[in-house]
């Protein structure tokens, strides 16, 4: 199934279109590492925030209710422009390891946003899950992209 | 120009200059550490900014936000200004292109 997908989408035109474009994948990849940039900041303040580490008046919940927003503008960066990136050559990126990894991690830092976004209001949360949350996320983001930098190498 | 290329030439010539242009690993890794650390230093940079427009945590006053996170921006620079230094050392060639 997904590499049916893999496959039909180095048939159409818009992976035509990267492949033979000497500007849309660099274009598309400084899209994808602000996305990266500004995904890594939210989450990292945010999980800084979770874990006990305060920034003032802000509470976890009005923390984490503002921040969710940059992470999302972040990821539908990375999602979309990442996207387009694959179109250069769908399939040699379906049998890359590092982003399969990659895949992989950003779904679980998805999951693990949306577990701190269903608890976040709830008073009776431990502190130490607050704690393994709060280093989850940006431990996740930091492994999304040192798996992105890898799939250069592998 | 003449100066900063021999300069460039001697520190090129250098064992430790060769040995990162020669390893698979060890470019590829600093270059990852430096990419992160400029990720990180854009990201915070971005919160900060985002909360002195107002768009982002309200709740606290934006001095303390900035004296709270302006440190791990620095964090970030002192990162990507170590691991900066030996990427165009070992490709000097590349870098006196430019």
């Amino acid at each position: 199934m997904i590499h049916w997908f893999f496959a039909a989408y180095a048939g159409t035109a818009l992976s035509a279109a990267v492949r033979e474009s000497r500007w849309i994948f660099a274009v598309f990849e400084m899209v994808h590492l602000t996305g990266l940039a500004l995904l890594g900041g939210a989450l990292l303040i945010a999980g800084a925030q979770l874990a006990g580490w305060s920034l003032g008046a802000a509470t976890r919940a009005q923390a984490w209710g503002s921040l969710r927003w940059v992470a999302l503008a972040g990821l539908a960066g990375i999602v979309g422009s990442g996207v387009v990136m694959v179109g250069v050559n769908p399939l040699k990126y379906y049998y890359n390891p590092a982003f399969n990894v990659k895949l992989w991690l950003l779904l679980a830092t998805v999951l693990i946003a949306l577990v701190v976004n269903a608890l976040v209001h709830r008073p009776d949360v431990p502190k130490a899950v607050w704690r393994v949350l709060g280093a989850a996320l940006p431990l996740l983001f930091l492994s999304v992209g040192l798996a992105g930098r890898a799939i250069g190498l592998l | 120009m003449a100066v900063i290329e021999s300069v460039a030439q001697l520190v090129y010539d250098t064992s430790w200059a060769t040995a990162i242009r020669e390893s698979e690993v060890v470019f590829p890794v600093i270059e990852s550490v430096h990419v992160m650390a400029l990720a990180l230093i854009a990201g915070t940079i971005a919160v900060v900014d985002l909360r002195l427009l107002g768009v982002v945590l309200r709740q606290a006053p934006a001095v303390q936000v900035e004296r709270r996170i302006v440190p791990i921006t620095w964090a970030g620079f002192v990162v990507m200004a170590i691991s900066g230094g030996p990427l165009p050392i070992s490709k000097r060639l590349r870098v006196g292109a430019v």
